[in-house]
């Protein structure tokens, strides 16, 4: 994998059934990141996973087949690469359960193939009231994904058969979702026809669709802008680890998501309040003397004590400290519910996880339940909001932690609420109501 | 609710609609619901985890005699692992672990782990389906 060119993390997202993972295996086919070979394999591992036992044994197998080839075993993700760029591209699972990962892991997606299919029932059903294509696109920007590539799938289809006008008709009613959703769709989003299951559209233009001008899959892809660093931004570093090292001292750990870290600089710890002179910076064991957005750090600072920096804690220039969030202040959140098992009401005090925190937060307000498909205010103050609502709420956290509201830090506005083991909501962070102290 | 196109409990809202288009209701639906939950099994995925240890000796003894049989009593596989070194001698582990699609998702790996005394957090960074 060349290594100078520039990388993004993509997610695939779509309905079920709409062509997803024969997309993404194809697509994989077609840069030259899987062989027919090796794509033979993993049909065949497929099946052999798909009985009912749990295949430990294949795996062995497979592993001890790689070491004995000699192959790497890379850590990570299916990757490929287009003639400006490299991808690693994230399937994501379906369960409600695995979105916690998206919010607090390491891994933003930088931008996201939303696939939905041509075929009339399979489409309808898509983007129905019920359906998974709202919610996807929903769920897409409130993670962050800032651009989307939408590909239109199945236009191999009987049904469909590469007509023009389908592809027009799909995408007219998609441009509506999208816009209620948030995306600019003229900016934000590229639309193409594509077929995954025949390869039409995908690294090569279609000899079925000579009506299309547009880009290839493959195209639109190493056209996506490479997001920037937010270098410029004051900076945050969420606390993930901190050790005590013989020699060193307390050594905080953490990635940088804005701003620049130099030797020499006032830092301030929220919401602990520790103020110190940060003496040194080293990754991967070599000492630097600046740390920019991305990078993963261990770092000094003089005269720090484990009481006062912990996981959760964030790190900032002493000049632009993190907003700090106590039980005296309320914050206003956007949020979707997806999961739970009655309804959520006033009082109830899941977890609330942001960046690196995770603090106990009550429900102090219902405050507007909102139509997804339409973004219009359904009910002011509802007295419970359930699965599948989406609502403007407060909250109110039982101690001090630090939080950014999502138009600032878009990297410390997120939050997932998670209660008895699984994720009952996502949102974004709107707005931070300072109380009395 | 299903978010990333999933299967099981949350293909629930999931719409049927029949060759007709005309969409489908009551035990018709529930029906045709019953044999999709019946024929998908779950899917496998892949899971990147962080395994920060207590102490940074004998990290290949903790990952085979704790970690292993950590990951497989909670049907989980670990497929491969590589230390990594952070700063100023700490390291962590970055493992590749292989783990069924279910409710909880990556949670009960991590508490599985992060358990574990010599091990003071596990945590999955990012997961994808593999088949």
């Amino acid at each position: 994998m060349a290594k100078e060119k520039p990388h993004m993390n993509l997610v695939i997202i779509g309905h079920i059934d709409n062509g997803k993972s024969t997309l993404m295996g194809h697509l994989l086919i077609k840069t030259g990141a899987v062989s027919d070979r090796e794509a033979r394999e993993m049909e065949k591992m497929a099946k052999d996973l798909d009985r009912e036992s749990w295949k430990f044994a294949y795996f062995m197998d497979r592993l001890a087949e790689e070491r004995k080839r000699g192959i790497t075993i890379d850590l990570a993700f299916r990757k490929f690469e287009t003639k400006n760029k490299y991808f690693t591209i994230i399937d994501a699972p379906g369960h409600a359960d695995f979105v916690k990962n998206m919010i607090t892991g390491a891994s933003q997606a930088d931008a996201a193939i939303l696939v939905f299919s041509a075929k009339t029932s399979e489409f309808a059903a898509a983007i129905s009231d019920n359906g998974q294509g709202r919610e996807h696109a929903f769920l897409a920007k409130t993670l962050g994904v800032k651009k989307l590539v939408l590909a239109i799938n199945k236009m191999d289809d009987a049904s469909v058969n590469y007509a023009e006008d389908r592809f027009n008709e799909v995408k007219a009613e998609i441009v509506i979702l999208l816009k209620v959703v948030g995306y600019n769709t003229d900016a934000d989003v590229t639309f193409l026809p594509v077929s995954a299951f025949k390869g039409d559209n995908l690294a090569e233009p279609s000899e079925n669709m000579k009506w299309w001008k547009g880009p290839t899959l493959v195209d639109a892809l190493d056209s996506l802008p490479v997001p920037e660093k937010p270098t410029g931004k004051p900076l945050r570093i969420p606390v993930q680890d901190v050790y005590k090292i013989k020699g060193a001292g307390v050594v905080p750990v953490g990635r940088v998501e804005t701003g620049m870290m130099k030797v020499g600089m006032q830092c301030v710890i929220a919401p602990t309040n520790f103020l110190g002179e940060l003496r040194s910076i080293e990754m991967h064991h070599e000492a630097m003397q600046s740390a920019e957005p991305g990078d993963n750090v261990g770092f000094n600072i003089r005269g720090i004590t484990m009481k006062d920096i912990f996981r959760g804690c964030v790190v900032a220039d002493a000049k632009n400290p993190c907003t700090v969030i106590g039980p005296q202040d309320r914050l206003t959140a956007q949020v979707i519910v997806i999961w739970h098992p009655t309804a959520v009401a006033l009082g109830y005090t899941p977890v609330v996880h942001s960046h690196t925190a995770q603090i106990a937060c009550k429900f102090v307000e219902l405050s507007k339940k909102l139509d997804g498909k339409t973004g219009q205010v359904l009910e002011d103050n509802p007295q419970f909001i359930k699965k599948g609502d989406a609502a403007i709420v407060k909250l109110q956290p039982i101690k001090k932690f630090p939080l950014e509201k999502y138009k600032d830090f878009p990297e410390l506005g997120r939050i997932a609420v998670r209660d008895m083991g699984r994720t009952v909501s996502v949102g974004v962070v709107l707005n931070i109501e300072k109380g009395e102290e | 609710m299903s978010l990333f196109g999933g299967v099981n409990d949350a293909a629930d809202s999931h719409v049927i609609i029949n060759a007709q288009n005309v969409i489908l209701k009551g035990p018709e639906r529930e029906k045709i619901m019953a044999e999709k939950k019946k024929v998908k099994p779950p899917k496998t995925l892949m899971g990147i985890f962080d395994i920060i240890p207590e102490d940074f000796d004998a990290l290949d003894d903790l990952m085979k005699n704790l970690v292993k049989p950590a990951v497989e009593k909670e049907e989980g596989f670990l497929e491969t692992y590589k230390i990594e070194p952070i700063a100023f001698g700490a390291k962590k582990i970055i493992a590749r672990i292989l783990l069924k699609e279910r409710t909880g998702g990556t949670q009960p790996l991590e508490d599985a782990i992060s358990n574990l005394e010599e091990v003071q957090r596990a945590e999955c960074t990012m997961v994808s389906i593999i088949s």
